[in-house]
């Protein structure tokens, strides 16, 4: 409704102006290409604005004065026929400082910390200096106030942000995770900050389908003869709505005794784990993520797919053997994604065992079957664990 | 480069940040809360495209009905 509703009065002096609550951009961009808007978006990956819930829809007169905060389709054409009186508001504030890296270095405050950590999120294009920068802001920040949700999710953006750099930490997203949990903690009431989190945990526990248009939005896109936007960052099992029940009572069969095979530490392949939320509670369960990076060979798609075999002592899981299907090209260099979900026990969280085998080939052609050993470990509650010691 | 960001030069920054009305919303670290009858604080946000950065304030003399939503 809303749709028609501005196509018809949107000539008549209305600008509209959408401010989107999302991490990545470009799923955004394919979501505006999809339903054809025509109007400016920007992106609030921090929730800057502090936005807790969405949709809100607010009517702002030519003076820049909020008229109406519950804005519907049946308002508009009223709002944009009466006329408002000009109001004694404050004047601009030209030339104020803008060099947030000096304002914070004069007055190390949370508002000015917080500031330079925006700019170097948002607007400093540098690549992982800019994050290193944002981190360390929001760190800063975070120091002098450390139960502020504002400052622990925005944190928590800042090592995601990284995370999907070419260059990261293998951390970045555990510790995404676990400070965006730590800011949910501080306000429950953030339900901005709430599906972030559950938009990459245990599927269950979703509201709602997160990104199940994607595959009807590309659909008809490519009908119109479109090309559709491309995502930077691909999707995750568990951003898409699966409803079947994690079977915690599976009987996967782990894979013939390899104890003999030759070990990668890590050089070639390294395997980054990441549980959503960042603490585990008794009887709630959790996501966890793996990611294998290619990093020093390529995966080798012309012999047996990649395994990975998961238990745990203390908890229960809803697989124990993940295998990642090869693609079509002989060799590819790809992150591989996979997924669990952890059923944490009474008593100690505990942790998950597991090993991978795999087939890859190096660049000078040689090309060889190995094992690696892992261990995740699966954190207790975050009463247990403050913000500073994460790290 | 996997990111999708603004790159916004210094110049762009200084320039669009001078206009910067006394009630913005930059150094926010609290909840939303726009009232009636009051200023909306003015806010310069990164575009989901690779246009310039969105300011409210640029849309002075315009109403504006400014949507908060998500996609997904």
């Amino acid at each position: 409704m809303w749709q028609a509703t501005i196509k018809k009065l949107a000539p008549r002096n209305l600008a509209v102006l959408g401010v989107v609550q999302e991490q990545h951009a470009e799923r955004t961009r394919l979501y505006k290409q999809w339903k054809q808007y025509d109007f400016p978006i920007a992106q609030d990956p921090v929730t800057k604005l502090g936005v807790a819930v969405v949709p809100i829809f607010i009517a702002i007169d030519e003076h820049g004065i909020v008229r109406n905060t519950r804005l519907s389709p049946r308002d508009l054409a009223k709002f944009l026929e009466t006329e408002f009186d000009a109001p004694d508001v404050p004047a601009l504030a030209r030339n104020r400082e803008t060099n947030f890296a000096k304002l914070a270095a004069e007055d190390d405050s949370v508002e000015n910390l917080c500031m330079l950590g925006d700019q170097e999120m948002l607007f400093h294009d540098s690549g992982p200096e800019s994050n290193n920068k944002a981190i360390a802001a929001y760190r800063s920040a975070l120091a002098k106030d450390p139960k502020n949700g504002m400052i622990l999710f925005r944190l928590g953006a800042a090592f995601r942000q990284r995370y999907d750099e070419q260059s990261h930490d293998d951390s970045d997203f555990d510790q995404a995770s676990k400070y965006w949990t730590l800011a949910m903690e501080a306000n429950p009431r953030q339900y901005i900050w709430r599906r972030r989190i559950e938009q990459y945990g245990p599927r269950l526990q979703k509201p709602y389908p997160f990104y199940d248009w994607f595959g009807t939005a590309i659909k008809e896109i490519k009908e119109r003869g479109e090309v559709p936007v491309k995502l930077t960052v691909e999707l995750t099992q568990s951003e898409l709505a699966d409803r079947s029940k994690p079977d915690y009572s599976n009987q996967d069969s782990m894979p013939e005794v390899t104890d003999g095979l030759e070990r990668d530490n890590g050089q070639l392949i390294s395997i980054e784990s990441t549980m959503v939320p960042g603490f585990a509670k008794p009887g709630k369960p959790a996501t966890v993520h793996l990611r294998l990076v290619a990093k020093g060979a390529k995966w080798n798609n012309e012999s047996t797919p990649l395994t990975v075999w998961v238990d745990s002592e203390s908890s229960k899981l809803s697989k124990h053997l993940l295998t990642f299907e090869n693609p079509n090209e002989a060799n590819s260099n790809e992150n591989r994604a996979l997924e669990f979900d952890v059923l944490v026990g009474e008593g100690d969280a505990g942790s998950i065992s597991g090993f991978a085998l795999y087939n890859v080939c190096t660049e000078d052609g040689v090309c060889m079957y190995r094992r690696q050993d892992f261990t995740i470990a699966v954190p207790a509650s975050a009463e247990a664990t403050s913000a500073e010691a994460m790290d | 480069m996997l990111r999708a960001r603004n790159t916004v030069s210094a110049i762009a920054i200084t320039a669009i940040a001078t206009f910067l009305f006394a009630t913005d919303i930059n150094a926010q670290v609290t909840s939303y809360a726009p009232q009636v009858g009051k200023p909306h604080p003015d806010f310069i946000l990164p575009s989901i495209g690779d246009g310039e950065p969105l300011q409210l304030s640029s849309y002075r003399g315009k109403k504006v009905l400014l949507m908060h939503f998500a996609s997904w």
